[in-house]
């Protein structure tokens, strides 16, 4: 059943609620987009929602959501980076976010060198924690959270070693930045860095 | 779900666009881009089974017209063509043609485009018959595009086409079409392509009952002629052509031609001015001569060229009528006798003031209307030996010229006042030519003659309809109601009366005047209030606002509201309670400066109900001191301190030959004349009339304050020292001086041209002054410019003036109540006022009607001197003053009959004519009369029955002192 | 003579206007969805000779200020230099500001903004031929932009335009009709399910007594709008899915 912002869709009491693309207005639950209605029957409860053509949502970032932002510059006490994507979907126009120094790491707040964490360029997996004037705060405090592609002062894709290190296969140098840890089986390579990250966290 | 109603699906074959190319008034080319929709749904005017259900009000039967028309004897149904419908209008009005037409909008439209009084009065016909109107323009199935190359005309007649052949296969074979052209070639066309078409002509000869049609028959000129026609047309073109609209709207641009409206002289018809601003001022050019006239008619709007300065000719000297034309002894051409024609010789030129002369170079609009008039009597045994039906009319307005028409009926109609019309004035013909529309009446009957004097002047005069009685009150059972009781003031314990002349029945303002202690007193002028009564857009409205003025004539009235109203319920009689717009002042009782003014709408008990002489005797009686008698007595005395200021300030005090008396210009009580004797001037007139000014002006400033953009008010400009030229060269030949700058040492040259042996010279220098005047109009304020100098009254001295006083008669002051009661917050403006265009139309309007109920007043008066002289049954002896010198005749003012009467010079070469000092010389006997001169006159009737009226009689004006012989014979009776 | 002929007699009564239609009749209207890929949401309207784009960008990230609580809404109204007859140059005139912000306080009641904090939504609106009711046709195309983009709105928010002539209420004011003198112009957007009228903008003089007659045309003429915009919605989205 298609339907257009504004149709009635049912009754709101205990039984229906209304999810994703709906609204309530009164006794009643109303559309606000236009698609396909959907809905999602469980035991207790008919959710419904509309799916909207294009099958894409609208979506803005929300605190506690998981984003992968790309560093944009670094100052002396936070990093500034742009939302490229929220989960899976990928955002038209990036987001501006800024990283604390207290907020890179869950231990050893205090000392962090962020240009040892961090450098320009960096795409990192982070956590929405809130909104400051200047965008949304992100924080990469967990094993999950950091650096997951950077490139090497010489350009080339790196590979992570350790919580605090990735090597540029070529050249074989060692850069520190504050490295995700990102389940990966059946790399062998991997398993190891992974046993390692597990001490020092 | 919430639903809507879908688009209709009659709509077919939207989204069609028109375009097509503009020039704008910078010369920039614009395309302009129309969209427009075809419809199916369109009704055919028939009991039809697959046209939709309208209510449309005419329904066309499918028996009609039928066995009345030999050329088509079964029912058929008749559309006329667009030039049928504006050239043949008085066929298709007559009842004899009948009913059952159709008409074709996309024809109306162009009628419409064109020619808007034609419009109008197809319209009127179309009320009154049963004639449908198809739709045409929208219609899906008759709808044509217009080809690229095609003129407008080709295109409408091709729409015409169209819609006719679907007409036809709509409505079966039964029930025919017929399409009436006007020429044959366009009937050609119209049978080339299915459709049965005849010319008008064709088809009014074949009608069974045809006999007044056929004189209504206007034919194309390429037609048959009467065999005089057929001798004019050998004779040379005598006008030069026309220019075509292109070349004349491009002269205009360029300046070298001026349109202006054709105004002919009314005392020489081979003469008419026209007016034009050149550089930024108003001029009046002249233009004189039947050759430089160009078949323009009065009235119409033509492009003049000025001719060089070296051409220039002075304003005409002579009198000149149509009664002088003599025919000549083959009846065929007429002349005017040649000395007549504008011959100057030099020694009459010299120092006379010259004006600018020019020459018609086009028509651009005719504003050919119906003419009254008499059949030009032709020599009985001619008539007797031959059928001629090719006749000249006289119409009774003098400025319009003799017009050749056709008709059969002259033996019926040589007695018979007639309606004419004019349908052409080729180059080739001296005079132009028309058709007979109806009969009026017959000569000299007095009901006739007055039915023409309101059908020349247009006043509307039928009775009230019965839609418009349905609006009035029952007298009888009407009293206040009780809602306006309570929300008026309540003034009917106050001393109030009304003065008014003697006999008046329609008393719209009372006054009163009450002391209140420290050197005030408090004035109250109470208006009866008619907007209670007379509610917008209901059918007594709009009838008074047709009329817009109630028109005196001699012996009758034409009132703007019935006479329910005007004398009863309006009307403030004596002890009874009635509804008034008041204006009450404070007033300083030394200085009468106005401290403080208010409107309010009032409910009032008037005491007494007084005349001019009767209040008059209240002031003076020493034994009077009752409240209204003193109330009287206080305003008596705060008028002449008012009067005082505002002659001061400039304010003219005029005369004019309806009154002769002393009357003030845009006079508040001298309105209603009715009676020919002259009017002694008290106190009390001059009483009354200034609180109506002062009235008026307070309103006046009122609205201007408030409501700037929709104030109806009234102006008198002030008129170029071009205007004034005749008077002051009059006075100057009798040593006076005239300064004519402004209205204050106008009024002080005027006061000052007194002559002790002449009581009379000063009444005559303020009637010519009157005449040099321009007239006072009415505006709306939002569409005039300046207010500062535009506003002017010149005449009463005040910057800014309207009209409040007498909702009774006229009805700009109908309008000015109700948007003095939208500014005092008592009703809601109706929304026809709340546009300063719409205000600006009604204004215009009311100026048109009320010039012509002025002329009308005039003609009325003269019209009834003509009876008293016929009544007294023989020849008057009268006292006058000569108003005017002219080169053939002498303008003599009778005041006692407040007429002007012309007496003509029997022999020019008699006479020696002097330009400049305004004098003529009777050689003959060696005696010199001046202008302002006082003579003895003898007036008779003489009957002109030998020459070209049968049966009516002129006024013959003789010189008794100085005596000057004369060979007219003068009739007894 | 002109002066002579009194208001009422000059109109003849017709049921037609210049253009064909009957005095309630709205013009042929034609809308597409999605026109332009780049946008979010975009969307063409026809209503009789006046077109006008749509274009919707967000919610996005804002340029300046944010607001806590909900999505910024900018509207910019644009009238093409080549829209009218005449061409004309100016771009941020008095009017074109003042639809800007009209339109902008509109879809600020409309839209869900509250599900979009710190955010802001772009609305571009373009009129790219102008014949009348120019107004009313932008507000349908944002609306059918927004819906197009998918940002969660109140219902399809629709406008018409109704005028009072020759004491007639008319439906749909074309140029013609608008420029001729005097005529009152009276443009209302609503959400027709609450029949909540969103915006009320008028030019020119009602009469009181007028005004209720002028704005039931106006309603009117929304509903017929309403239900072309409506199947327009529906079709996109049925062809979307297939």
């Amino acid at each position: 059943m298609f339907c257009v912002p504004g149709d009635r869709l049912c009754v709101a009491d205990d039984k229906n609620l209304g999810g994703r693309g709906t609204f309530l207005k009164g006794s009643y639950i109303y559309a606000a987009l236009a698609g396909k209605v959907n809905i999602i029957e469980n035991k207790d409860e008919n959710i419904f929602e509309v799916m909207p053509h294009g099958n894409f949502v609208r979506k803005i970032p929300q605190v506690g959501d998981v984003v992968t932002c790309q560093v944009e510059k670094i100052v002396s006490n936070q990093c500034k980076c742009l939302i490229k994507c929220i989960a899976d979907s990928v955002l038209k126009q990036p987001f501006k976010a800024i990283i604390r120094k207290e907020d890179v790491r869950a231990t050893d707040k205090d000392n962090v060198e962020l240009y040892t964490c961090f450098r320009p360029g960096d795409i990192i997996l982070a956590k929405i924690i809130g909104l400051s004037e200047s965008g949304y705060l992100l924080s990469t405090a967990s094993n999950e959270f950091g650096v997951v592609i950077a490139r090497s002062e010489n350009g080339v894709l790196m590979v992570p070693v350790s919580w605090t290190e990735m090597m540029c296969p070529e050249f074989k140098v060692k850069e520190t930045r504050k490295v995700a840890r990102i389940a990966i089986e059946s790399d062998s390579n991997a398993s190891t860095s992974s046993k390692q990250s597990n001490n020092n966290f | 779900m919430f639903s809507g109603e879908p688009l209709t699906s009659s709509m077919t074959k939207a989204g069609n666009v028109r375009s097509f190319y503009l020039k704008t008034k910078r010369g920039a080319i614009v395309k302009i881009v129309r969209e427009y929709y075809l419809r199916n749904d369109i009704p055919c005017g028939l009991e039809c089974s697959t046209c939709p259900i309208t209510d449309c009000s005419t329904k066309l039967s499918r028996k009609s017209r039928a066995q009345i028309n030999k050329l088509i004897p079964k029912a058929h149904l008749i559309v006329p063509d667009v030039n049928v419908l504006n050239n043949q209008l008085d066929v298709i009005e007559s009842s004899t043609f009948g009913d059952e037409l159709i008409l074709l909008k996309t024809d109306l439209n162009e009628i419409r485009s064109t020619n808007l009084s034609l419009f109008k009065r197809l319209m009127d016909v179309k009320g009154k018959k049963n004639i449908f109107l198809f739709e045409n323009q929208f219609n899906e199935h008759t709808y044509v595009e217009r080809l690229p190359k095609e003129t407008r005309e080709q295109y409408i007649f091709r729409l015409a086409i169209s819609a006719i052949k679907w007409y036809q296969n709509h409505i079966g074979k039964k029930l025919q079409i017929v399409l009436l052209v006007n020429d044959s070639s366009t009937k050609a066309k119209a049978t080339a392509e299915g459709l049965t078409c005849f010319t008008l002509v064709e088809y009014v000869e074949n009608l069974h009952d045809n006999v007044e049609l056929l004189d209504k028959v206007v034919r194309p000129p390429d037609e048959k002629m009467e065999v005089d026609q057929a001798i004019e047309k050998a004779a040379k073109f005598l006008y030069p052509e026309h220019l075509p609209l292109a070349i004349i709207q491009k002269g205009i641009k360029e300046g070298k031609y001026y349109q202006a409206k054709f105004a002919t002289n009314r005392d020489n018809y081979l003469e008419g001015s026209v007016h034009i601003t050149m550089n930024g001022e108003a001029v009046r050019v002249l233009i004189s001569g039947r050759e430089n006239m160009n078949r323009a008619v009065n009235d119409d709007i033509v492009a003049i060229e000025i001719a060089p300065k070296e051409e220039w000719k002075s304003k005409s000297d002579f009198v000149l009528t149509a009664d002088l034309i003599t025919e000549d002894k083959d009846e065929k051409e007429l002349e005017e006798p040649s000395e007549l024609e504008n011959k100057k010789d030099k020694k009459s030129e010299e120092g006379v003031i010259k004006r600018p002369t020019g020459k018609v170079v086009g028509i651009i609009k005719r504003n050919w209307r119906q003419y009254c008039g008499i059949i030009r009597e032709r020599d009985a045994c001619i008539m007797k030996n031959t059928i001629i039906t090719s006749h000249f009319f006289v119409p009774i307005d003098k400025r319009i010229p003799m017009i050749r028409i056709e008709t059969r009926q002259y033996d019926s109609l040589k007695s018979q006042r007639i309606l004419v019309a004019i349908d052409n004035w080729p180059r080739d013909s001296k005079f132009p030519r028309g058709h007979y529309v109806r009969a009026l009446g017959p000569i000299g009957d007095k009901a006739t003659e007055n039915e023409i004097l309101l059908l020349e002047h247009d006043i509307p005069h039928l009775q009230f309809t019965k839609s418009v009685m349905n609006c009035l009150p029952d007298p009888d059972k009407w009293s206040i109601p009780p809602e306006e009781l309570s929300k008026r003031l309540d003034f009917r314990d106050k001393p109030i009366c009304s003065v008014d002349p003697p006999g008046c029945t329609d008393i719209d303002d009372a006054l009163h005047c009450i002391d209140l202690g420290n050197g005030t007193y408090e004035v109250g002028v109470h208006i009866a209030d008619v907007s209670a009564f007379v509610k917008p857009n209901t059918p007594l409205d709009q009838e008074a606002a047709n009329r817009s003025t109630t028109v005196y004539l001699v012996d009758n009235r034409i009132d703007m509201i019935p006479t329910v109203l005007s004398s009863n319920l309006c009307s403030l009689m004596e002890n009874r309670e009635r509804q008034t717009f008041s204006v009450i002042w404070k007033l300083n009782a030394k200085t009468a400066e106005v401290i403080d003014t208010r409107f309010a709408k009032s409910v009032i008990k008037s005491r007494a109900a007084l005349t001019y002489a009767e209040a008059q005797l209240r002031i003076d009686s020493k034994d009077s001191k009752d409240d209204v008698t003193q109330g009287l007595r206080r305003l008596n005395a705060l008028a002449k301190k008012l009067k005082k200021k505002r002659i001061d300030k400039g304010a003219l005090v005029l005369a004019s030959l309806g009154e002769i008396k002393f009357i003030e210009v845009d006079s508040e009580t001298a309105d209603n004349v009715t009676k020919i004797e002259s009017k002694q001037l008290q106190d009390t007139n001059s009483m009354v009339e200034e609180f109506m000014l002062l009235a008026n002006i307070s309103v006046a400033e009122k609205l201007y304050q408030e409501v700037p953009q929709l104030a109806l008010l009234r102006h008198h400009p002030k008129p170029s020292a071009a205007n004034f030229d005749e008077l002051v060269q009059a006075c100057k030949s009798h040593g006076f001086d005239i300064d004519v700058q402004d209205g204050k040492s106008l009024a002080k040259s005027l006061d000052g041209a007194k002559d002790p042996k002449n009581s009379y010279l000063n009444l005559m220098i303020r009637m010519i002054t009157t005449r040099c005047m321009t007239q006072a109009q009415y505006f709306c304020s939002g569409k005039m410019a300046d207010p500062e100098n535009n506003f002017l009254h010149f005449g009463l001295a005040t910057p800014i003036y309207t009209h409040f006083t007498s909702p009774i008669r006229r009805y700009a002051d109908l309008i000015v109540h109700r948007l003095l009661s939208h500014v005092i917050g008592d009703t809601n403006l109706d929304p026809v006022l709340t546009s300063s265009e719409k205000i600006q139309t009604l204004c215009e309007n009311i100026n048109y009607r009320h010039h012509q109920a002025q002329l009308a007043s005039r003609a009325s008066i003269k019209l009834h001197t003509l009876i008293y002289i016929k009544s007294v049954k023989k020849p008057l002896t009268e006292e006058g003053y000569i108003l005017f010198v002219r080169k053939n005749a002498l303008q003599i003012l009778v005041p006692r009959l407040a007429f002007e009467a012309t007496y003509f010079f029997e022999s020019l070469t008699d006479w020696e004519y002097d330009g400049l000092t305004c004098t003529v010389k009777y050689l003959k006997k060696d005696i010199t009369l001046r202008q302002f001169d006082p003579v003895k006159i003898k007036l008779s009737l003489i009957d002109k029955s030998t020459e070209f009226r049968k049966g009516v009689e002129v006024i013959d004006v003789q010189l008794i002192k100085p005596l000057i012989e004369s060979n007219v014979k003068a009739i007894s009776t | 003579m002109e002066s002579r002929i009194l208001l009422e007699s000059t109109s003849v009564k017709t049921p037609f206007r210049i253009d064909g239609r009957k005095p309630h009749e709205v013009r042929s209207l034609t809308c597409r969805l999605g026109v332009f890929q780049q946008a979010d949401g975009s969307s063409y309207v026809k209503l009789g000779n006046t077109q006008v784009l749509a274009t919707v960008y967000g919610p996005h990230d804002t340029r300046g200020k944010s607001n806590p609580e909900k999505s910024i809404i900018n509207c910019k109204f644009r009238l093409s230099t080549f829209s009218k007859s005449t061409r004309r140059n100016l771009h941020r005139d008095i009017r074109s500001i003042e639809i800007s912000n009209n339109l902008t306080q509109v879809f600020d009641s409309a839209i869900l903004t509250e599900l979009y904090p710190h955010s802001q939504i772009d609305i571009y609106l373009e009129v790219v031929q102008s014949d009348g009711s120019d107004y009313a046709a932008c507000i349908n195309a944002a609306s059918l932009a927004i819906i197009d983009a998918g940002i969660p709105i109140k219902d399809v928010v629709c406008a018409c335009s109704a005028g009072f002539i020759d004491n007639q209420p008319i439906t749909d004011i074309n140029a013609v009709e608008e420029s001729s003198n005097g005529t009152p112009i009276l443009t209302i957007g609503m959400l027709p399910k609450d029949k909540q009228i969103l915006s009320m903008e008028s030019s020119g003089g009602i009469h009181l007594d007028n005004l209720n007659d002028v704005m039931d045309a106006a309603i009117e003429g929304c509903k017929s709008v309403l239900f072309i915009m409506k199947q327009t919605i529906l079709n996109h989205i049925q062809e979307l899915k297939d």
